[in-house]
């Protein structure tokens, strides 16, 4: 019985242990995955807005590369939200020709998925050809950072779980084989002067029973009880 | 299966494509494989009253392009038989392009399309056309898929369908009135042009024609009447057309239409002030559009029958405020995004 | 046995539910700390940019009761903002200009006082002049983060739901153990007892009071058997009705002389490592096409569609080829060897299609893996065989199938959702593990081999194949019905529907959720059919209708919006196989011992599989080529004509030749 509850408590570890710790990875991705898309729904209205504040100018006349507000504006929207690394207007020739970091300024546009999250809008001119783009950049270490807090707490809360499950699952084999134990080792002596578990003496008297009666019918003695 | 987020990943995945689109990383297509030539272009400009923003678009686009031009620059001064003498010049000079201002620069330097003399006209360097309202009515070209010659354009004229949806997102509205002048041609052909569209988008048009008097000139003596005649015929919205007559006399035309309470939209920066609403071209961003057809030409080497006449795709909205506050017409919130107001 | 797994079962699920409820619970409190600010943010944004249009409005001079379509643009900032519950313009005494909300009860709502409620707001003044003349005010739900994790309980249901099944073949497992088996086989014995099942147990060797009970028990039993048969001989001499009547009704109802054809223990011990190892392989149903696609470029002559397919068709060909030599080679170098031989070939399989860099070692690497999976189903297929003499060799393959079956339903959507959250990488890693898992139970349990008998069984002969084939009953039983089934199931539901759900957005957790239906309606119908088709008249009924239901399944695709549409047609299919894959197994047996009767029952059901895997590989190779010529619909709809006209034309058969009768087939006891 203890190898019997030995091995089963080897078998049903790992399961146990992997449903747990994939359930605790699945509630994070989710919410990480949540929070990145609300981080880059943040991004795109500010891009857009920027944009369009800019296509407005393309159309009163003033080219992308005079619009010189541009610049204060990008700041403000950075200083608006923390999360946010940088702001970029860059034109057809993807050089940047504004920032919210002057000293981006004139140098080329590259994206890079493993350090930043950012999202671009188009600025068209009246032609629907692009004139230029806006390019919103948070930096992933600082969303990560803020990540870090919800990992460590899921994290916590996971390998208690695993352990309490484990625990609780070992209960459970326990359990169950002490009552499977008490079932079979319930005895009781049927008719026949054998030890054998209680709960089938009726049943073996049950068909005794029968068998007694139909001899009776047929006239003839009943067996004896030992078979040779 | 979990709807939501399945959503709200295809969204982000349609933006993203969009954004990408628009980045630098893809080129529209015609910018891509040339490069402009050392040497300057030369590009003779002939203007019917001097130079405008639409120029200043023009040499604008090119000079971010990195295109090296030297203009040319000749004034008709309202007076395009002082075309001619251009013409000579250009035939001596030989320049890179063409390029004019207005339907009646443009039909005396290139002739029009059924009627052109190589003799009178340019017919041999590639020209472009800016600031022509009807370029196929006015017969410069025979559709505006191609002139089926050495020239393309730009067209100044908002299309009916933004118009229409203009008004329509101000004030939704089932009948429209219009007030023209029966011998004006343009006029005509716009009117013309209005009924089929009613008949598509689904709206009522009501007509009035300004009387010819006794030599057939027109006359407003009963303007004001006629403006109610369109009220009492449910007019929702007045249809300033660019009809010279009309243009010049709405002042007898636009403020009858006020105290009955019958707002104005207007396709041309004219009557910016008369109108509640206007719907115009910006002449940089046309500037910028032909310049774009020159790039094409010049830097490309594509041939200007190659080249559709187009006209801008986005237009500038024009709210006239005073107005609103006069009929009591306010904007929809949502167009405060996007349009300019006129305040004084 | 039943109560103990109940016990078991039961504590385990509310251990996993309190686990993962506890997880959930902090995971809530987490987000909330996290999104809550970050919406904040959103909201502010949002309501800075409503309040600077209203201000502009303002300024042009129009009171705030003046201003038209407010209603709308705050509608449209809500459209775009989900999360946001509502966003109201107010005056400053509270009272409401303008609405739109995503809640039912904020209609009408006058004053600003009534919204509120246990909301968090979110204000950006409107400011003309210095002065603040309205505000716009957006509201969040707190509860953003609940509903967060209430959209996962999908996937939680499913890992439970797994985890339960993966715990249930374990526990049997567990009890193959030689320590173990006195106590089982006493559990069962007192099973059948109560459930007045008087069939004799095979005898348990051992010491000890439990191995006395197990003796006594046996004792009883045969006691009672025993006087039922004489009493039986002395009714029958003396000629008494009623009291045969009697003692037959007393057979009826406690099996006094019939055998039990319970498999032996060596047998389920074989049941863990196969479910593990399938599970291996069908962990990858919902991601390997798009992982295929990821590295196909198209190959002169060949649509991308038929590049992609290329390894899914080697991968079932070489099962389909390797199994009838494979049968031999077993053989000779034991069962129990080769399938852990074979688990180590799938190991490697696994981690080289995870870290291949191009399209030449994909093939490969899941070629090396076809091989594993042929060598472990062919040995332990061959174990069950060499095991069981023929009265329970149906129960013996019948546990090997049914664990196939579970880890079909079960493989798919945790397969899914391991790709989806951890990369296809990583979740060809985790098969690779489950295939070490495998490895390690066969080790542990399963009993050396004997050696060789020295009569290898011969592998199968061509000759053998075309002498069932010549027989057109035979052909379009085996061609018409067995083929397009396997091709529909592989052509279109393992190579067409991964592919087209994820072009069309939806990730593998989805679709392994809606292939893990095919297994599920199996799982369930399998065991029910077989009780009911025992009738063995029905059995072309069956296997006919399987075919129409299954060729028509295909039309929900075009008829439901995804992913619906797909997962009807999947459980359709299922249902339909599940309801015809055991009638047809019978009928191959019942028609060939009629029309080929020359030919061994091993050799008949030898041919039977070659062409049942033939079409594992025919399919995606015919539904690539269709789509990439024709377009998807076409591949669709063909492929769903071919499996209902397959089985038509097998019904006209039957009703021609006027079969799907015999005359003196017994029901099966």
């Amino acid at each position: 019985m203890r190898r019997l509850a030995f091995v089963l408590m080897v078998a049903l570890t790992p399961v146990v242990l992997a449903a747990v710790a994939l359930g605790a990875y699945l509630n994070y991705g989710s919410i990480r995955q949540s929070y990145l898309d609300m981080v880059g729904d943040r991004l795109e209205t500010v891009a857009r807005r920027v944009a369009s504040d800019s296509e407005s100018a393309l159309s009163i006349g003033i080219p992308l590369a005079g619009q010189a507000t541009l610049s204060r504006l990008l700041q403000r929207e950075r200083e608006a939200d923390l999360v946010l690394s940088s702001i970029d207007v860059v034109d057809a020739t993807d050089t940047i020709l504004f920032s919210s970091d002057k000293s981006r300024i004139g140098m080329k546009e590259t994206t890079d998925p493993e350090l930043t999250l950012d999202r671009s809008a188009a600025i068209q001119n009246a032609f629907e050809t692009t004139e230029g783009t806006v390019v919103v950049r948070a930096s992933r270490a600082v969303l990560d950072s803020e990540l870090q807090e919800l990992a460590d707490g899921i994290e916590h809360v996971a390998i208690y779980a695993m352990l309490g499950a484990l625990f609780g699952s070992f209960a459970a084999v326990l359990l169950g084989l002490r009552v499977l134990w008490a079932r079979v080792s319930n005895t009781a002596e049927t008719a026949g002067g054998q030890i054998v578990p209680k709960e089938t003496v009726a049943t073996f008297r049950m068909v005794d029973d029968a068998h007694r009666s139909i001899a009776r019918q047929l006239g003839v003695a009943e067996a004896p009880k030992e078979v040779s | 299966m979990t709807g939501r987020t399945l959503t709200r990943r295809g969204l982000l995945a349609g933006s993203a494509a969009v954004a990408l689109a628009g980045s630098p990383l893809v080129r529209t297509a015609l910018a891509q494989d040339a490069t402009p030539r050392e040497e300057p272009y030369t590009i003779y400009q002939i203007t019917f009253r001097g130079p405008t923003d639409v120029e200043r678009g023009f040499a604008d686009y090119l000079k971010q392009r990195g295109i090296p031009v030297e203009f040319i620059e000749r004034n008709a001064d309202l007076d395009p038989s002082r075309v001619a003498d251009f013409v000579k010049e250009i035939e001596e000079i030989k320049p890179d392009l063409v390029y004019t201002w207005g339907t009646p620069v443009t039909i005396a330097t290139y002739g029009k399309a059924a009627d052109n003399d190589p003799a009178r006209n340019v017919t041999d360097i590639p020209g472009v056309f800016t600031m022509v309202s009807t370029p196929v009515g006015a017969g410069v070209v025979p559709t505006l898929g191609s002139s089926e010659r050495n020239i393309t354009g730009t067209s100044h004229v908002v299309p009916p369908e933004p118009q229409i949806r203009a008004m329509q997102s101000y004030r939704p509205f089932k009948t429209l009135g219009v007030l023209y002048t029966p011998t004006e041609q343009n006029s005509v052909v716009i009117v013309s042009s209005l009924r089929e569209i009613a008949d598509r988008m689904g709206f009522k048009l009501a007509e009035r024609t300004f009387p010819l008097d006794a030599d057939g000139k027109p006359s407003t003596d009963t303007a004001g009447d006629l403006v109610r005649e369109l009220h009492e015929d449910g007019a929702e919205w007045l249809y300033y057309l660019p009809d010279t007559f009309l243009s010049t006399n709405i002042d007898k035309v636009a403020p009858v239409a006020t105290e009955l309470g019958i707002p104005g939209f207007s396709a041309t920066e004219l009557l910016k002030n008369d109108a509640l609403v206007s719907l115009i071209s910006r002449y940089y961003s046309l500037g910028q559009l032909t310049a774009h057809k020159a790039e094409q030409i010049l830097v490309q080497g594509v041939a200007p029958e190659d080249i559709p006449i187009e006209t801008l795709k986005r237009f500038s909205l024009i709210i006239n405020m005073p107005l609103a506050r006069k009929l009591e017409l306010y904007p929809p919130l949502a167009m405060l995004n996007y349009a300019e107001v006129i305040t004084g | 046995m039943r109560r103990f797994d109940v016990i078991i079962l039961g504590l385990v699920t509310a251990v996993l539910l309190a686990a993962l409820g506890a997880i959930s619970w902090q995971s809530i409190r987490g987000a909330e700390n996290l999104l809550l600010p970050s919406l904040d943010r959103k909201a502010d944004v949002v309501a800075r940019s409503l309040s600077g249009l209203v201000g502009e409005a303002v300024g042009y001079g129009m009171t705030l009761d003046e201003i038209v379509g407010a209603d709308e643009v705050l509608a449209e900032a809500l459209t775009e903002n989900p999360e946001f519950a509502y966003a109201a313009i107010a005056k400053p005494d509270g009272r409401v200009v303008a609405l739109s909300s995503n809640q039912q009860d904020h209609d009408g709502a006058a004053v600003l006082s009534d919204l509120i409620g246990e909301l968090r707001t979110v204000t950006a003044p409107v400011e003309v002049d210095g002065r603040t003349v309205a505000s716009v005010v957006v509201g969040i739900p707190n509860a953003v983060a609940e509903t967060l994790i209430r959209r996962l309980w999908l996937d939680i249901a499913v890992l439970l739901l797994v985890s339960l099944l993966i715990t249930l073949e374990l526990l049997s497992f567990a009890f193959t153990i030689s320590s173990a088996s006195l106590l089982r086989g006493l559990a069962r014995r007192l099973n059948a007892l109560v459930k007045h099942d008087f069939r004799p147990h095979a005898p348990l060797a051992g010491t000890g009071p439990l191995a006395e009970e197990v003796a006594n028990v046996d004792h009883e039993i045969d006691r009672v058997r025993a006087e039922h048969a004489r009493l039986t001989r002395v009714a029958e001499a003396k000629n008494d009705e009623e009291a045969l009547a009697d003692l037959e009704l007393m057979e009826r109802r406690y099996h006094l002389s019939t055998e039990r054809t319970d498999p032996p223990v060596s047998l389920i011990a074989v049941r863990a490592p196969v479910f593990l190892f399938f599970f291996a392989e069908e962990l990858t149903r919902p991601f390997l096409p798009n992982y295929i696609k990821s590295f196909a470029e198209p190959i002169a002559g060949l649509s991308i569609e038929m590049v992609i397919s290329l390894p899914i068709v080697l991968f079932m060909a070489i099962v389909a080829i390797a199994q009838p030599s494979l049968n031999g080679i077993t053989e000779r170098y034991g069962r129990a060897r080769s399938l852990r031989v074979g688990a180590i070939l799938a190991l490697l399989g696994f981690v080289g299609t995870a870290y291949s860099a191009d399209m030449l070692q994909l093939i490969l690497f899941r070629s090396i893996t076809a091989v594993g999976l042929a060598t472990v189903f062919v040995a332990a297929q061959g174990y069950i065989v060499d095991r069981t003499g023929s009265v329970n060799r149906a129960r013996g393959i019948g546990l090997f199938v049914s664990g196939i079956m579970v880890a079909m339903l079960c493989g798919p959507p945790i397969g899914g959702i391991l790709a989806a959250r951890l990369g296809p990488s990583a979740a060809f890693l985790v098969s690779a593990g489950l295939c070490f898992a495998a490895y390690v139970c066969a080790s542990v349990a399963l009993p050396g081999d004997k050696p060789a008998s020295g009569s290898v069984a011969p592998g199968l002969r061509l000759s053998q194949v075309g002498a069932v084939l010549r027989r057109p009953a035979m052909l379009l039983l085996l061609a018409g019905c067995a083929l397009p089934a396997k091709m529909m199931l592989i052509g279109f539901c393992f190579y067409y529907l991964p592919l087209s759900l994820a072009s069309a957005g939806f990730d593998s957790a989805t679709i392994g959720r809606v292939l893990m239906l095919y297994g599920l309606a199996m799982v369930i119908l399998i065991p029910l059919v077989s009780r009911l088709s025992d009738d063995a008249g029905k059995r072309t009924l069956y296997v006919v209708i399987g075919a129409i239901l299954s060729g028509a399944a295909v039309l929900h695709v075009f008829v439901w919006p995804e992913p619906w549409g797909a997962a009807i047609a999947v459980l359709q299919i299922g249902i339909a196989q599940g309801l015809s894959t055991t009638p047809q197994s019978a009928l191959v047996g019942e028609l060939g011992s009629r029309y080929v009767p020359d030919l061994s029952q091993g050799g008949l059901y030898g041919v039977f599989r070659l062409i049942e895997r033939a079409g594992t590989a025919i399919g995606p190779a015919a539904m690539a080529f269709v789509w990439g010529a024709y377009g998807a619909t076409a591949a669709i709809v063909g492929m769903g004509l071919l499996v209902a006209a397959g089985g038509l034309l097998f019904a006209i058969s039957a009703i021609v030749t006027g079969g799907g009768r015999t005359e003196a087939s017994m029901p099966a006891r």
